[in-house]
């Protein structure tokens, strides 16, 4: 409670800071800076841009219809453009070629000297090009370095932003603008966003909050934060824009495509930042940020007083961020009313979004979206792994050419998948002269190099006047929304998906096959609409669609483990869980075991204050879990290996076990196993990995040894952005050496630290263990190493399937157990059974001891 | 496990090839337009309730469908009552079911019990439901209630108690069976199959269920402090 106010002040402080350094800067050419220029509201306007506006309009109309016509080369370039706002993958792609376009000299900073004509005094050049930085006389002089002088803020049209846009100069950096620049802008001008500018303006500026609705494709991501610039002009308050996307890649390759859009480089006038990467400036104005950074920065300013504007992209993806996000930023709006929010959305359940934020206007721009034709089976499928194989198989032998989606689960079916369609279509075209068919998979894990395929063009007909080819992708959900692959004509739905599900009673999260919601349905069919009039082939029954399937995908808040979000949350002041307004508020027991988790770890205290300990575990960007285990590692003298140990748990699976050398695979894992358990084996891994032998070539080497080597290049990425935050924190990276007896008792005391509550006792004589607490039957994972007998074990993770498996377990003793969590470890609070007997016998055997020793002294 | 290998032994797997030969798979356009999918059909309205057909039918006096469609017939506090005058006529409404109590025994005392006791009223009385399973001694618990957060009010969290009262549950899938097929194997427990005993049997079979109907007794009615009074345990 006291803590609030404090970290208030602390963000004050900050900010004044920054401010200061500003002044400061300005303070060498002219102290008088008259920043009131910009405020100033332009009273008259000027009828010609109205006009000009209407002109342009109707140009594009003909722009529009020229482009229809023209040849397929200019509409794949429109596209690519148009696409990249929600694609983080074709970004990589695009960078090229506006590259080898060449930027214009003339608009890099650096090479300025160079272009001395434009530049009237040189001198005066202080780097801050946004405007407020520079003497007033020269922002009288150059009327269009300052084209955004005359703008009212709030009252600004689509007209005078498009003559800001025009240039010459750029309206933000008083930079003559490239060439580039115009072209990347005419094909801006034909987003569908661009349609709605005046509208958007309007309502943005009438109201506090405003949703808006934009189909993938529309432009909406890169657009709709310029057209929020020109208007809010945030550089006057020396304000920030704030642009969140759920994913970390979309913020860096959108932050770089909207760099170029706007002819600045990326980090001066437009940055993004990421966990670890902070990619801005003093001059940023717009800043692309993942929504779990936003929260973040929230923790030490409470009222986000950085920004003017805060845009939450892909709020339809209702990500656990996203969602605390909007209820802090509703607390937030009624102590700022200045503050506007934009809520972006590529789904049509917008109502929801409406009613959450006080009834808040509502704009929908319609995505350039075709007809979708869709079919369901008359009957139920049996199988439907088999039929939706059958399913494509039968679309590529019948239907006009078009490319493929097929929806299926998860990585190992969708390799099946694609092995059995290729096998099929090969038949196809020996024996049915089926055109060419190429088949790839798609799933979050796979290499991005190997997700860049799938842009690649369909294959071409075989022989001149063949069959034309096609693709096929087999792909998890992840291309249902976040990702956009243009040319899907016809889409294969078997109505399942992987789902996170949390049951806090057993406090075990597992993915699970679950039946998709109607939402969801609509939204896989829509990807068929793309280019052309699409099929959404459903392999289930209507009445099936209508009785079986939910309105709408559970939100991740519902579905998770909350206990680091309520770290989260306790951090940034809100005590009053209950009462704090989420769009969808968990179910009690779940927030209760989040609270009893953070409890037990010693981040909360009995009255379920943030101690200290809780308070450095919300520096760390890690589960409540592995944050408490690596700040008390010192303790235990081996911070060092529980770093390593941190990394290697937050990355992808280390090991590789592919179907075809299962074998070596796992002879090659034997060489790095420990006796105690796969904790330790991980490790040795990694110490062999950073060996001078796995260095000289990792690559090869990792292939030699079945281990991913973009895992263990990530592992040693969060290790050392961890180390960073430790050395901050001033936690003590501190080692004993190897030959010590107790260098692998130590580690495995460390991880009991933090995973006390994962613990598993052997049950009697059978193969069978029941987890403390929790008395849920388990069994080892077939993947383990383990080989010494131990009636306790500690696990990383619970996997539900028809056997409860737990996986990645090291050997742990009881005595550790009582010792380092005594309150979880409290025999009083165990029922009758096993697992209490046990820790009697153990009690009693430790006091024997020390009888005895005491005997003897 | 989805990592796991086929279990399937060789000979058995299914053979893949030709597929597409064997069966096509059948499909029927959509019932609706596709654009007209995602809305869901107003339920069907019917112009008169089961509720007010049936009171048409017994109040045959007249009382007309004034196009209220109540469909509770146990909330009897709307315009479907007997009308105005007749209540008058017969005396006090009950507070609680807003019912008229009858007064035909003369004794007021008699009339409210016999009116306590009517189903109607009893309908009407407020419900309490039984407490909530959670353990009242849990840490998360007092937290959520020190923020005003009763277990038993059947209320949720969020601003207004909307949230789900319950986490959603898991269902464990690990087959590859089709949205919307009923499995056969849920059906078959239900048939027992049934045997002629003999004495003999009958007896034993007596025997093991009263042993486990003692076992089940002692399961759910042992006291601790008893046995150790008594000397077992």
């Amino acid at each position: 409670m006291d803590r609030r106010p404090d970290t208030q002040d602390h963000g004050r402080v900050k900010r004044r800071k920054t401010i200061d350094s500003r002044y400061s800067a300005d303070s060498d050419d002219d102290g008088g800076v008259k920043l009131g220029n910009f405020g100033q509201p332009a009273e008259v306007k000027p009828k010609k841009e109205d006009l000009d506006a209407k002109l342009s309009q109707s140009s594009k109309g003909t722009d529009q219809l020229a482009e229809e016509t023209s040849k397929k080369k200019r509409k794949k370039e429109e596209d690519e453009d148009a696409d990249l706002a929600s694609n983080p993958y074709l970004a990589q792609q695009y960078e090229g070629p506006p590259k080898k376009k060449g930027l214009d000299p003339r608009a890099n900073p650096y090479l300025a000297h160079r272009y001395e004509e434009p530049v009237e005094d040189e001198g005066s050049y202080n780097g801050y090009s946004n405007g407020y930085g520079r003497p007033a006389n020269r922002m009288d002089g150059v009327s269009n370095a300052s084209s955004l002088a005359r703008f009212p803020r709030h009252k600004s049209t689509a007209a005078m932003a498009k003559k800001a846009e025009d240039g010459p100069n750029n309206p933000f950096s008083g930079q003559p603008l490239s060439s580039q620049y115009f072209n990347i802008l005419k094909t801006r001008r034909n987003l569908p966003v661009h349609q709605q500018r005046d509208e958007f303006l309007r309502m943005y500026q009438n109201s506090q909050f405003l949703v808006f609705v934009g189909e993938t494709g529309s432009g909406k991501t890169t657009q709709i934060p310029q057209f929020v610039l020109f208007d809010d002009q945030p550089q006057i308050q020396r304000k920030l824009v704030a642009c969140t996307q759920p994913r970390r890649v979309a913020a860096m390759s959108v932050a770089q495509r909207v760099a170029n859009e706007m002819d600045v480089t990326l980090g001066d006038e437009v940055g993004y930042n990421i966990r670890f990467e902070d990619v801005t400036s003093q001059k940023t104005i717009l800043k692309y940020m993942t929504d779990g950074m936003l929260l973040r920065e929230a923790m030490n300013d409470n009222n986000l007083n950085r920004y003017s504007t805060i845009i939450l992209d892909e709020a339809h993806e209702r990500t656990l961020a996203t969602d605390t996000l909007m209820g802090l930023l509703k607390e937030v709006a009624q102590r700022r009313p200045d503050l506007k929010i934009v809520i972006m959305s590529a789904t049509l359940d917008a109502q929801k979004f409406q009613s959450y934020f006080n009834d808040a206007p509502l704009l929908a721009v319609p995505g350039r979206t075709h007809p979708v034709e869709i079919f369901y089976t008359p009957e139920p499928e049996r199988d439907y792994v088999e039929a939706s194989l059958r399913t494509v198989l039968q679309i590529h032998a019948s239907e006009p050419e078009g490319d493929i989606l097929l929806f299926l689960t998860g990585e190992e079916e969708i390799e099946d998948a694609c092995r059995k369609i290729r096998l099929e279509a090969d038949e196809m075209i020996r024996e049915a002269d089926a055109g060419p068919l190429t088949v790839y998979p798609l799933y979050g894990t796979l290499p991005p190099n190997q997700q860049q395929k799938i842009f690649d063009p369909a294959p071409p007909a075989s022989k001149k006047g063949g069959r034309p080819g096609r693709k096929c992708i087999v792909s998890t959900n992840i291309a249902e929304t976040s990702l956009t692959i243009d040319g899907i004509v016809y889409v294969v739905d078997p109505g399942f998906s992987k789902q996170k599900i949390y049951n806090p009673r057993i406090r075990v999260e597992s993915l699970l096959v679950s039946p998709i919601s109607k939402a969801s349905a609509q939204q896989r069919a829509g990807r068929a609409g793309r280019t052309r009039p699409g099929k959404c082939f459903r392999l289930y029954t209507e009445g099936a669609f209508k009785k079986e399937l939910i309105e709408t995908t559970y939100p991740e808040v519902l579905r998770s483990n909350l206990s680091s979000t309520v770290l989260d949350l306790k951090k940034l002041g809100i005590d009053d869980l209950v009462h704090f307004d989420l769009m969808d508020p968990p179910a009690p027991e779940t927030l209760m075991r989040a609270l009893e988790e953070l409890n037990y770890l010693a981040c909360l205290d009995d009255d379920g204050n943030l101690t200290a300990l809780g308070k450095l575990a919300s520096e760390f960007p890690l589960d409540p879990t592995l944050a408490v285990m690596l700040i008390s590692s010192p303790e235990f003298y081996c911070s060092n290996e529980v770093l390593s140990l941190t990394a290697l748990l937050s990355v992808p699976q280390v090991f590789v076990r592919p179907a075809s050398a299962r074998k070596r695979a796992d002879e090659m894992k034997s060489l790095f196993a420990h006796p105690d358990g796969d904790h330790l084996t991980m490790l040795n891994v990694y110490h062999a990995f950073k060996g001078p032998e796995a260095q000289a070539n990792p690559k090869q080497w990792c292939h030699d040894h079945f281990v991913s080597l973009r895992a263990l290049q990530s592992a040693d990425n969060v290790r050392m952005q961890l180390k960073r935050i430790m050395e901050t924190q001033e936690i003590e990276l501190v080692s004993v050496p190897f030959e010590d007896k107790n260098y692998y008792t130590n580690i495995r005391r460390a991880l009991v630290a933090g995973f006390f509550m994962q613990v598993a006792m052997k049950e009697g004589n059978s193969k069978t263990y029941v987890t403390v607490k929790d008395n849920q039957n388990v069994i080892l994972h077939p993947s383990t190493v383990l080989q010494t007998e131990s009636d306790w074990l500690l696990y990383n993770e619970f996997v539900l399937t028809t056997k409860n498996y737990i996986r990645t377990v090291t050997t742990v003793k009881p005595e550790w157990l009582m010792d380092i969590a005594p309150t979880y470890y409290d025999i009083t609070t165990f029922g009758k059974g096993p697992v209490k007997n046990a820790l009697q016998r153990t009690i009693d055997k430790v006091r024997r001891k020390e009888a005895t020793k005491g005997g003897r002294r | 496990m989805s990592d796991e290998e086929d279990s399937t032994p060789r000979g058995q797997q299914r053979i893949f090839g030709a597929g597409i030969t064997r069966k096509t798979i059948q499909f029927v356009p959509a019932a609706i337009a596709p654009t007209q999918a995602t809305q869901l059909a107003p339920p069907n309205v019917p112009s008169i309730s089961p509720g007010d057909r049936y009171l048409n039918i017994v109040l045959k006096d007249g009382m007309p469908t004034e196009g209220h469609h109540s469909t509770s017939t146990e909330v009897p506090n709307h315009e479907k009552r007997p009308s105005q005058q007749q209540l008058e006529l017969r005396g006090a409404l009950c507070e609680i079911c807003n019912l008229p109590i009858e007064a035909s025994e003369g004794k007021t005392s008699t009339a409210s019990t016999i009116h306590e006791s009517s189903i109607a009223h009893m309908v009407c009385l407020t419900h309490s439901h039984p407490p909530s399973h959670l353990d009242r001694s849990r840490q998360g618990l007092k937290y959520l209630s020190s923020y005003g957060w009763d277990p038993d009010s059947r209320e949720g969290l969020g601003a207004t108690g909307e949230g789900i009262r319950a986490p959603i549950k898991a269902k464990v899938k690990n087959n590859t069976v089709g949205l919307g097929v009923k499995l056969k194997g849920t059906k078959k427990p239900p048939e027992a199959k049934l045997e002629r005993l003999d004495a003999k049997q009958i007896r034993k079979k007596d025997m093991e269920d009263r042993r486990k109907r003692e076992r089940l007794q002692e399961m759910l009615y042992r006291n601790d402090d008893v046995e150790k009074y008594l000397g077992g345990g």
